[in-house]
């Protein structure tokens, strides 16, 4: 997180450049720019996968190094990037960037800066917290553990990965450098009934930490029920009725629909587009009162925590709506300052090879008043989405879908029989006006979550407390 | 830009054989009975153009080596973007020193050696050795953007871009696999928005092909933008109902793409598909006819081995509506035991054959019903037939297209009935073609359900 961070002698391994040396062909590289930084990023992992009683997969010792050099004027990037660090590959990266500018720029005005206030995840390395053989057995010992469970499981399918992400950002001013570690594991299991017929459960442990945390004996078997507990119930669900009715979302993941609803048309490169359903909405009631959405990058343990963005900007917390009012979007310094607004630290990239954009890093629904059982009772005809896959929005019409892997049919305020294959649609600025009920559970989701915009992934946190949406449309096979 | 084919195998090759000599001559001691060495190589270049001027330029280049070890039955592989053969030697003896904790699983091993395919390359043509300037890419980027733009209603682009990525690999194992192939893949794409009174709808299009010279008119790839952005304006949410779909043939290719889903080997060994005990017998409607042939000139999936080694050759998977062949990788085909499909790493060009009649006569019988143009995500689960898919389109009405957009509402129904009441147009659109490596026709299903208002 700072100068003297040990990683930062990683990066200059085997290298003819010294910390010192790149500064300075950065800082000159950088001449005449609005904004840019050297990147440097690299990755190791390893994955274990077992499915049918076989490891079908064991890969350790896995890496991916590189570095980019954006350069910015206004909307103008130039970005190069290779997998070799050195002087003549960093002086080409330099030189094909600068393409993008026309020569008659004026020296470069300082970057904006920030430090870090508090450590949000472990930055020394635990990808090798345990040996290969303590993984293996710990495999080994879910899978007995889950088969015992019930006669009926046929399958049992677990996925491993841990990996650990070492960035280096120098904007010209300082080098940070950061290392954040990202581990899980899911579980699926399948059920068969008598006739044959089977279904899938599945539930993951994960986020920032280590590879003890996620083979902790506790968390896995509490996993491993509720992958089983889902196979069961779907087995006896029944398809999903088609129409507009009122929708209770269940606490955590299902979250993904304030992400894809909401969440992505607060994107501050859309909005200075005007393309978004958002744009020209600023400090106007978007949302029901009962709504209040934050991004919060700096949230100690969470998916989507990061102690800088990857522009070299600290997380902050950005309340985006409060109390149903558009307060602000969320930039990289690029929208920035196309905008005349400050980075928000959600400059995000999936790797060395990628340009940086705005995105989102924890958002959630901040929680209201309500217990979870008072919405639920205060619906007579509805559904409960207790189980969410994902979704996609598109920001210019607002038009989103989600897809619920499992529901429950609402009756008389009951939850009743259970629900599968129901998809929602809806326009996400007509949906947040709906939502007139947000409950006091907040529950944010760290073991799985990943965003894609541009082709480009990076983990996320989502969370919201339960909430009540009236009249949304739902289309099931029913 | 240059050809760097001969470059790529000057490096990779006495690379590769270095890596698998050292493997197998220290993995001696290891039980090391077979190495795999895959090489990739590839350069990319992508600019952005707005207002006739570039915005954004990205030129970048990678490697990558995978290596796969071989202690009998037990498999460890790793990948690392390196050249550098000291860390690549350092790696693997990590590897070997653990291999013996892996568990067997027999169903891993490498190709047997006799089913390696050791002849000559198809002509496939994937490989454009005379690619145009940056220039002309941009050029013909700022074309693209003129054109869309020259469309009235249009509020602004998105982003409009064009691509370059010009890629190798070099494939060695020690049961005789020892494959270099190169492609080049332009790429050209925009995205619009139009606007009407306080409405906004976005589209895109694009165009993609392996030599420049099969590129489409980039003033269609902006008109065809525009437009499909300013059909959109003023959709409205159809009233839920039962009622007949006609996809297009992008739709199409999404829907076909459960039903290769349905064939593959993988979901029938896992037991998660419905067609797993459905081969020979009708499970599809018997319009339909589906292949996959590799050796297509040009085609974005073309190759002459699959990703184990074994030549891949045309397959038709379904004919008339009969189930043929699944598709069987090599873990598949072992756990079946029944021969692999020369398709490890997944089907090539895809193509539904065209029916008999056109998309015109398929719907001339439709009272009400709807067009799909495509599909936005949703769920479509080939093991208990679950299907619910957003969509958008135009409404048909008495037989023909209408200009009345629908959005906002999902396709839902039961896949195993929708396999057999699907019936094919005769508008197949050949391969290669600059939109994928599928090719599928205007496809009719009846008695699905539109959830909507």
């Amino acid at each position: 997180m700072t100068k003297t961070h040990p990683d930062l002698e990683t990066f200059f391994k085997g290298s003819d450049l010294t910390p010192e040396k790149t500064a300075a062909l950065v800082k000159e590289g950088l001449e005449g720019s609005d904004y840019g930084e050297l990147y440097q990023e690299r990755v190791i992992w390893e994955s274990l996968a077992k499915d049918q009683g076989q490891y079908v997969n064991i890969s350790t010792g896995n890496s991916a190094a590189g570095f980019g050099f954006r350069i910015g004027k206004g909307e103008r990037v130039g970005y190069a990037y290779a997998d070799t660090f050195n002087e003549a590959a960093l002086k080409e990266a330099i030189a094909e960037a600068r393409l993008v500018l026309d020569g008659n720029e004026p020296a470069a005005k300082p970057q904006a800066s920030g430090s870090v206030k508090q450590q949000l995840y472990p930055v020394s390395s635990m990808l090798n917290d345990m040996t290969l053989a303590e993984k293996i057995a710990a495999m080994d010992e879910i899978e007995t553990y889950v088969r015992q469970l019930d006669e009926k499981i046929k399958n049992v399918s677990l996925s491993f990965q841990s990996r650990e992400q070492t960035v280096h950002v120098n904007a010209g001013d300082q080098s940070l450098v950061d290392n954040r570690p990202m581990t899980s594991l899911r579980i699926d299991v399948m059920v068969e009934d008598e006739n044959g017929k089977n279904e899938v459960g599945y539930a993951s442990i994960g986020g920032p930490m280590g590879c003890k945390d996620v083979f902790n004996k506790a968390a896995w078997q509490k996993a491993a029920h509720k992958a089983h507990d889902m196979a069961k119930t779907l087995l006896v669900a029944e398809d999903a009725p088609s129409g507009v009715m009122d929708v209770v979302l269940a606490s955590g993941w299902p979250a993904v629909i304030l992400h894809e609803a909401v969440g992505h048309g607060l994107e501050g490169d859309f909005n200075r587009k005007g393309i978004s359903v958002y744009s020209g909405k600023m400090g106007t009631q978007v949302a029901n009162p009962a709504v209040t959405i934050v991004d919060q990058g700096d949230m100690p343990g969470e998916r989507g925590s990061l102690h800088f963005d990857d522009e070299g900007i600290p997380t902050q917390e950005n309340v985006l709506v409060e109390n149903g009012i558009l307060k602000a979007y969320m930039h990289d310094r690029q929208s920035a300052l196309l905008t005349g607004e400050k980075p928000t630290g959600n400059g995000r990239r999936e790797s060395y090879r990628d340009l940086p954009m705005p995105r989102m890093t924890n958002t959630y629904f901040r929680p209201g008043n309500d217990t979870p059982e008072d919405i639920i009772k205060s619906v007579k005809d509805g559904i409960y989405i207790a189980e969410m896959a994902g979704g996609n929005v598109d920001i210019t019409s607002g038009r989103f879908t989600m897809q619920a892997t499992l529901a429950y049919k609402i009756r008389d305020g009951k939850i009743c029989e259970p629900l599968k294959g129901a998809t929602l649609v809806g326009e996400g600025h007509e949906v947040i006006k709906t939502i007139t009920k947000v409950g006091n559970d907040l529950k944010l989701e760290k073991s799985s979550g990943t965003c894609g915009k541009d082709g480009q992934g990076v983990p996320v946190g989502i969370g919201q407390p339960t909430i009540l949406a009236t009249g949304m449309t739902v289309g099931g096979p029913k | 830009m240059t050809d760097s084919r001969k470059d790529f195998e000057d490096q990779a090759r006495p690379l590769a054989r270095q890596l698998m000599t050292y493997a197998m001559n220290k993995g001696e001691n290891y039980g090391i009975t077979d190495v795999r060495i895959d090489i990739t190589a590839s350069t990319e270049q992508n600019s952005s153009i707005e207002n006739g001027a570039v915005n954004k330029n990205v030129k970048g280049k990678s490697w990558g080596v995978s290596i796969t070890l071989y202690a009998g039955d037990r498999v460890m592989s790793f990948h690392q973007n390196t050249l550098d053969r000291n860390a690549l030697c350092a790696a693997i003896d990590q590897n070997m020193q653990v291999i013996h904790l892996v568990p067997e699983n027999p169903d891993k091993r490498l190709l047997e050696s006799e089913k390696v395919y050791k002849g000559p390359p198809e002509e496939l043509d994937l490989y454009d050795a005379a690619a145009p300037s940056s220039e002309t890419l941009i050029d013909y980027a700022k074309k693209i953007e003129q054109a869309a733009l020259d469309v009235p209603g249009i509020m602004r682009t998105d982003d409009t871009g064009v691509s370059f990525d010009d890629s190798h690999r070099l494939t060695m194992a020690t049961n005789g696999l020892d494959r270099v192939g190169s492609s080049t893949t332009f790429g050209a794409m925009i995205s619009v928005v139009a606007q009407s009174g306080n409405r906004m709808e976005t589209s895109y299009d694009y165009g993609s092909a392996r030599h420049f010279s099969d590129m489409p008119d980039p003033a269609k790839i902006g008109r065809t933008a525009s437009e499909k952005a300013l059909s959109k304006l003023g959709a409205t949410q159809p009233q839920t109902r039962e009622a007949t779909i006609v996809l297009s043939p992008e739709a199409a290719r999404s829907f076909f793409a459960s039903v290769i889903e349905a064939i593959s080997g993988t979901a029938v060994y896992r037991n998660s598909t419905f067609l797993k005990d459905k081969l020979g017998q009708q499970v599809t409607g018997n319009s339909i006819t589906i292949e996959d042939d590799p050796h297509i000139k040009r085609g974005f999936a073309s190759r002459t081995v699959d990703g184990a080694g074994m030549k891949a050759d045309k397959i038709t998977f379904i004919k008339d509506g009969v189930l043929q062949a699944f598709n069987l990788n090599l873990t598949a085909a072992r756990k079946l035991g029944m021969d692999p499909s020369g398709r490890e790493g997944g089907l090539t060009n895809i193509r539904i054959l065209p029916g008999n009649q056109s998309p015109e006569t398929l719907m001339a019988d439709i009272k009400d019903g709807f067009y799909i143009k495509s599909f936005q995500g949703g769920g479509a689960d080939v093991n208990n037939g679950s299907f619910s898919r957003p969509a958008s389109g135009v409404e048909i009405k008495d037989g023909k297209l209408t200009n009345n957009a629908v959005a906002g509402f999902v396709v839902a129904g039961n896949l195993k009935d929708m396999f057999m009441n699907a019936v094919v147009a005769n508008d197949t659109p050949a391969l290669p073609n600059t939109k994928s490596s599928m090719a599928a026709p205007t496809t009719r299903i009846d008695g699905l359900k539109i959830a909507g208002l």
